[in-house]
């Protein structure tokens, strides 16, 4: 194990994740390293020099202030925000519990996009009316699991809406799995789009065979839900990876040494943060008073690529994403 | 034996840095091995004092620091070397601390 490290972690836990902050820890981490190999060849036991090192070290106050915070922001960082611990086993549960929320969410929205499968597959027979109350029942079905798995997720609501932290070596843990899991996400994604863009081929096909057009519609509604059911559950598998990486921003305490150079989304003045926050909104309105006003449909589309490029122009021209 | 107080050697540890960057740019832990070495373990100079030593210098342009490989163990360190500022800074350190250890002498058993 990573003593040295370990130390420095609990060490600058009360500071924010700054580029100083990293920086300063790193050249730290390089002066005891060195201290810690010279003591070992002059012939220290591990452990002599790992308790010699640290008590040489010094504290942290005496960095602070060269680092940009004054020793009363310190003490006020070290006393004043209530961190919610988590731990290895809470960080367990909450990607078990993730996973499994991930394949509900999956089948849930696979049941939608299935139910139209059915009404086409049905509708052959002569039983449309069969057709629809299926449907329904299986929205009904889809939207039960929603609310049940929900409902289970949202113990861990905290996670996104208060301040976390976790340990050096949980995070570690986290970190690595997310690396060993996220190829196996990506693979998943891209099943599940690969599934999504075959789907026309059925109604192709039927269209040269003399078969019923509708078998190849419920074939094809049938494979956009198992697509659209992979990339579901993929990006939820992500995102609960990225919630217990996520609180280890510049914004919040160290103890990490993954995610602090994040860039937050926003903007320095306010009144283009309001103006950027309310664009597609209101890209949206004028799309939908504009098409319904002159049914043009066919023209009204122009907005969004034209919309999209005066974004792109004005974010480069405002400074870009960062605050 | 007499120790001495962080409080009392603060303002001396950017010439006792600099003194030793005269010879030629240098790392942390070496720099850090010539002050115990130099002052025959008198005093040790603690890690974090003197990455704020290092971060002070810097930000006053006295010194000037760079990335390199160490040629005995092939690991990159940030290696800190003296400016021409830091040169014209040490001379006028020392002449301060003649006076200063003139002035203070007077008044010592």
């Amino acid at each position: 194990m990573d003593i040295i490290g370990n130390y420095l972690e609990t060490m600058f836990q009360s500071l924010p994740n700054t580029p100083n902050v990293q920086k300063a820890k790193e050249e730290l981490y390089s002066m005891l390293e060195d201290k810690y190999q010279a003591l070992i060849l002059e012939g220290m036991s591990e452990e002599e020099a790992l308790a010699k090192v640290i008590a040489e070290c010094g504290s942290i106050e005496e960095l602070a202030s060269e680092l940009g915070f004054e020793p009363e922001y310190f003490r006020m960082r070290e006393q004043g925000v209530d961190r919610t611990k988590v731990s290895g086993e809470m960080t367990r549960d909450y990607l078990s519990d993730s996973r499994q929320n991930a394949l509900y969410m999956g089948i849930a929205v696979g049941l939608f996009i299935l139910s139209l499968a059915v009404v086409a597959e049905l509708s052959i027979f002569d039983l449309k009316g069969v057709g629809v109350v299926c449907m329904f029942l299986m929205i009904a079905l889809g939207v039960v699991i929603i609310i049940m798995s929900s409902a289970a997720m949202s113990k861990w609501s905290f996670l996104k809406k208060t301040p976390c932290q976790l340990d050096y070596e949980d995070l570690k843990l986290v970190n690595d799995m997310y690396m060993y899991e996220s190829t196996r996400h990506i693979r998943m994604l891209a099943i599940g789009i690969a599934l999504c863009i075959v789907s026309v081929c059925p109604v192709v096909i039927l269209c040269y065979i003399d078969v019923n057009e509708s078998h190849g519609v419920a074939v094809t509604f049938a494979l956009i839900a198992a697509g659209v059911a992979m990339i579901v559950m993929s990006s939820l598998r992500k995102s609960a990876f990225t919630t217990l990486l996520g609180p280890n921003d510049r914004e919040t305490v160290g103890g990490n040494q993954f995610t602090s150079q994040k860039n937050v989304n926003g903007y320095k003045d306010p009144a283009v943060d309001f103006f950027m926050s309310v664009y597609w909104p209101t890209v949206t309105c004028i799309y939908l008073s504009w098409s319904f006003l002159s049914f043009s449909w066919g023209l009204t589309w122009v907005i969004w690529p034209v919309a999209a490029a005066v974004r792109a122009a004005l974010n480069a021209h405002l400074g870009g994403n960062r605050r | 034996m007499a120790e001495i107080s962080s409080d009392g050697i603060r303002g001396y540890h950017d010439t006792m840095i600099l003194y030793i960057l005269k010879r030629g740019p240098s790392y942390g832990y070496e720099i850090s091995k010539e002050i115990t070495r130099i002052t025959e373990g008198k005093y040790r100079i603690k890690e974090t004092t003197l990455y704020s030593a290092f971060s002070r210098l810097k930000k006053n342009g006295l010194v000037h620091s760079y990335t390199d490989v160490g040629e005995d163990s092939g690991k990159r360190r940030t290696y800190y070397a003296l400016t021409d500022n830091g040169e014209a800074y040490y001379r006028s350190a020392c002449d301060e601390w003649t006076l200063v250890s003139d002035v203070v002498s007077r008044f010592i058993m």
